[in-house]
């Protein structure tokens, strides 16, 4: 049986990839208030998300909500995987 | 009428003749220009009763929108000189501004900001949403140069910030230079991305308004509440910087559905592919290209770049305003001084006040380039170490110092690795004592916690050596060609 990813996995490696950190970011880590992610590591993690995992996120869904932190990010792939 | 009440009259005819249209927009609130001046009117009155009439320096730091225009439109009327101080600061930046200029008033959004907790002891400090008693200090502080209107933060070439001293004169000169460009596009409101504690997103919004425009602004860094705002706000116009733009374009927040119907992106070179992307992506835009210094409110030039006309050249920002001149050396790649009205006489150092026109009037732009056979300024540098990342001009002398104080390393230079997203990015080159070891992501968390995020390396490469002139200084030049090498990269 082949076994896929963990999507939130997938996320967590992505986000610590675009922001280029080696130590471990918390999943509920604010990531934009702290300013670890900027607008250009949010256009790379975006692009992460729809390569890696398949799935489009509309302009509409990139806000603070969807991207607060790494579960919050995780959520928004969840509800629309 | 002194420059500084034509300036507030101007605005209170534009006030008078449209109380119920919509002045200024931000994430949280709109104000229309009645109540901007409502506004206005109370923060007079507030600083009249704390500060009398003796001139002196209001400082604020608060979020882009309508408190910041209305505290700086209320200490100019009063004979001040506003300051905005950026939000994101970390403790050590604050330290380093406030050793150059001390406010003697700052208003601040709330109490519990690192600025109001910091300055309590040294000067007056008033929140906006009432969580801090005001406690107003004897000691009297003018005005450093006579009649300044605004005072600007700006990074050196020292590893220090200065602070230059726009006087009233030459905001209203470039003021009224500008609504001759504003005049050419509709009157629709426009939607600026530039903080308002950075030289050109400051002069923006102060001539959008003047123009008798909406003007929005944005704290968000996600597209999808920018785009919900331009929407909802009828904005057709964007102010933006080039990352921004490009960002613009990846993110779809620019399209050939967009709302957006001009963009006029600000103050540096903008390169020749970004222009032929948004020109192929969104066909009905016109683009607008317009370059500024920290020395000067506003614009000093303004390109138009149509369809029809030959091929946007990199770095090309189009002929001086009316007013203004730009003078270059010889060399193509030559240092470009500017001589206009809108610049200032002087700035604020450690030292003190310092005169920063030279005996003709010219200022150091601190852009090198050359001019045109018909008159545009083509920029095609810098002649200082000031490095581009986005829209940011980043002294790289303040980060080495903050990364030589971990006292880890004989030598650490910092140099910007061309990007095609952010203009640059910051790497540093680190030569480490023998046996003391020090991994990669502790400098980047000591930077963190001393620096603003733009500021923070994106990569730390350790040397045996940094290869230096003949001088004995070190070769900035061969060293980002090693830190590219090490990088696998192409210079």
């Amino acid at each position: 049986m082949v076994q896929t990813a963990d999507p939130a996995e997938v996320i967590h490696r992505i986000v610590q990839e675009c922001v280029g950190a080696q130590d471990d970011i918390d999943t509920s880590h604010p990531l934009l208030q702290s300013g670890v992610v900027d607008s250009l590591s949010l256009l790379q993690i975006v692009m992460g998300i729809q390569s890696e995992l398949g799935v489009n996120v509309e302009l509409e869904e990139i806000n603070e909500q969807n991207f607060r932190d790494i579960d919050s990010i995780a959520a928004l792939v969840s509800q629309k995987s | 009428m002194s420059a500084r009440q034509q300036l507030i009259s101007w605005f209170d005819a534009i006030a008078t003749d449209r109380p119920n249209d919509v002045a200024v927009v931000n994430d949280i609130c709109s104000t229309t220009f009645s109540e901007l001046s409502n506004r206005v009117a109370d923060h007079r009155k507030r600083l009249r009763n704390l500060l009398g009439t003796n001139a002196t320096v209001v400082g604020h730091a608060v979020s882009n929108g309508p408190e910041a225009v209305a505290i700086e439109m209320a200490a100019w009327a009063e004979g001040h000189a506003s300051l905005a101080f950026p939000r994101q600061a970390t403790l050590r930046e604050y330290k380093e501004m406030l050793s150059v200029v001390t406010p003697e008033l700052l208003l601040v959004d709330t109490k519990s900001s690192v600025l109001a907790e910091l300055g309590a002891s040294v000067f007056s400090v008033i929140s906006l949403d009432g969580s801090g008693e005001t406690v107003m200090r004897r000691d009297r502080r003018s005005l450093p140069v006579a009649d300044t209107l605004q005072l600007q933060f700006t990074s050196g070439s020292t590893g220090r910030p200065k602070a230059v001293c726009l006087e009233a004169a030459a905001v209203l000169a470039s003021l009224r230079s500008s609504q001759d460009w504003y005049d050419s596009f509709p009157k629709a409101p426009v939607f600026s991305v530039l903080p308002q504690n950075h030289a050109m997103g400051r002069a923006s919004v102060f001539e959008t308004l003047w123009s008798g425009r909406t003007v929005v602004c944005s704290d968000k860094k996600t597209p999808g509440e920018n785009h919900a705002l331009m929407r909802t706000t009828g904005c057709r116009t964007l102010l933006c910087n080039p990352t921004y733009a490009r960002l613009g374009l990846a993110f779809g927040v620019l399209t050939d559905v967009s709302p957006i119907e001009r963009i006029v992106i600000g103050s540096a070179s903008v390169d020749a592919t970004l222009v032929s992307q948004l020109q192929s992506s969104v066909p009905h835009l016109c683009i607008d290209v317009r370059y500024g210094v920290s020395e000067a409110f506003g614009a000093l030039s303004v390109k138009s770049i149509s369809h029809e006309g030959p091929p946007h050249q990199t770095g090309d920002v189009g002929r001086p305003l009316p007013g203004v001149e730009f003078r270059a050396q010889d060399d193509s790649h030559g240092p470009i001084s500017a001589r206009s009205p809108f610049t200032a006489v002087a700035q604020v150092e450690e030292s003190g006040v310092v005169l920063i026109r030279d005996p003709s009037g010219y200022i150091a732009t601190g852009d090198t380039g050359s001019i045109t056979h018909n008159g545009n300024l083509v920029l095609s540098g810098r002649s200082n170490l000031t490095i581009s990342h986005r829209g940011h001009r980043i002294d790289p002398i303040e980060i080495e110092t903050v990364v030589k104080e971990t006292g880890s390393f004989i030598e650490a230079i910092v140099i910007g690795v061309p990007d095609t997203l952010s203009g640059e990015k910051i790497a540093i080159a680190v030569v480490p004592h023998e046996d003391d070891v020090i991994s990669a992501d502790q400098i980047k968390d000591h930077c963190k916690r001393q620096l603003s995020a733009h500021k923070v390396p994106h990569w730390v490469i350790e040397m045996p050596e940094i290869p230096n002139k003949a001088s004995g200084k070190p070769d900035r030049i061969a060293t980002r060609d090693r830190v590219m090498e090490a990088l696998g990269l192409q210079n």
